[in-house]
């Protein structure tokens, strides 16, 4: 009776967390989609089809406002955005980021300590699906199973965009390691 | 020896790289959703309860497997035609960022529909040690670790396989080892293999050489369900 009374105590939380994600998020990620997939039919199909994928791992996500959960949700959202593009077309996807100048300038002669400001500069240089990974588990904590349900492609995938975001970070900081 | 970073300061620095994505996303237009999108909303948020339930590898496969779309492996790998081609019994669908291979489940009451034997490899490279082992009724998977290098075992049944990966590997080839035939990709430093044997389907990547993945895959012998 008690573990009944905890699943549904449970299972109310998540309902409440649900949402909360989607009052917070929806209007955002509509946009995001709108500027992935330039169709208004396709945005709101690709941001329903985020929110189920978003749903099926609710009970990893904290509070609805944290940077965690809005880089969750956004990063789910791109990608089933950009999965549904590329299936549709041959065209590069346009990147909002690419027409945004990197506006962090580094004093390379008189910078001599690595800070995270410079580190998150050598971030954004990765491919983005290498920085999906990086973000989804060492910021949101997420195992590869978990990962792999976010991005909506294999462990084995996984692992190996993890494999290849260290040696591409490691490259760009100059031989320094991370995780 | 490598300099690692504190993973303090690694973690704060994913916060700022996030934040700066963020507020990029202030130039985003606004979207005034349909009145079908708000009700369907409603219609998620109202039936949630039948969506809870904890990621597992197989879901995680499934959730894959839905990226499967009409298209024609060419030898250059890079055609988006809708054409699905057949590899030894596999379909291979190709998009510019991820492949999804799938059985070609023609007579499905003819395959095992659970695991009813553990494959193993009984051979690994030296230095690689079994770091993880999972499985269900349908796919089990040997994670095997020497450093930042990793060899992945998978067994599955028929039905239940299919595989999304990143579209860098190399066009699939037909390879014959010992007999058995294979799918084989390759990567930079990484072999990917994909074979079907007893009723069921095995993947195995690595980063070892193809002369080691055909060693290791010859060494797969039946054991026991746990």
């Amino acid at each position: 009776m008690l573990t009944l009374y905890l699943s549904l105590t449970d299972s109310e939380n998540n309902k409440d967390k649900f949402e909360k994600i989607y009052k917070n998020y929806s209007a955002l990620m509509l946009s995001r989609a709108y500027e992935i997939l330039r169709d208004r039919g396709l945005a709101e199909d690709a941001t329903h089809n985020a929110f189920v994928r978003i749903l099926k791992n609710i009970d990893k996500l904290d509070d609805s406002k944290s940077l965690k959960t809005k880089s969750y949700v956004m990063i789910v959202l791109e990608n089933t955005a950009k999965t549904m593009y590329v299936k549709r077309s041959r065209q590069k996807i346009y990147e909002l980021n690419e027409s945004v100048p990197n506006t962090v300038s580094v004093e390379r002669e008189t910078e001599t300590k690595l800070t995270a400001e410079i580190v998150a500069e050598k971030i954004a240089e990765l491919p983005e699906k290498y920085r999906d990974i990086i973000v989804l588990k060492f910021l949101n904590g997420l195992d590869d199973g978990e990962i792999a349900s976010a991005l909506g492609i294999s462990r084995t995938a996984v692992r190996k965009r993890l494999q290849r975001s260290r040696e591409k970070l490691r490259e760009l900081m100059g031989g320094i390691s991370f995780g | 020896m490598d300099k690692i970073i504190n993973n303090e300061l690694f973690v704060k620095s994913l916060e700022i790289y996030e934040n700066k994505r963020f507020n990029e996303y202030d130039a985003l237009k606004p979207f005034t959703p349909s009145e079908s999108f708000i009700k369907k909303m409603d219609k998620l948020i109202k039936s949630q309860s039948n969506y809870f339930y904890k990621a597992t590898r197989t879901k995680a496969r499934k959730v894959a497997a839905v990226l499967v779309a009409a298209i024609v492996l060419t030898a250059s790998a890079m055609s988006v035609t809708a054409i699905r081609e057949s590899i030894l019994g596999f379909f291979i669908s190709h998009t510019s960022e991820v492949d999804v291979i799938e059985y070609n489940n023609e007579k499905p009451e003819s395959y095992p529909k659970t695991l009813n034997e553990h494959f193993t490899p009984s051979y690994i490279p030296e230095g690689y040690k079994l770091e993880d082992e999972t499985f269900d009724s349908t796919s089990r998977e040997l994670y095997y670790v020497k450093g930042e290098n990793y060899i992945d075992f998978e067994q599955f049944t028929k039905a239940e396989y299919s595989s999304a990966s990143d579209s860098e590997f190399s066009a699939p080839e037909k390879v014959t080892d010992n007999g058995m035939e294979y799918i084989m990709r390759t990567d930079e430093d990484m072999v990917m293999l994909v074979w079907e044997d007893k009723g069921y389907v095995f993947e195995m990547t690595g980063f070892v050489d193809k002369d080691e993945m055909f060693k290791i895959a010859r060494s797969v012998k039946a054991g026991e369900v746990k």
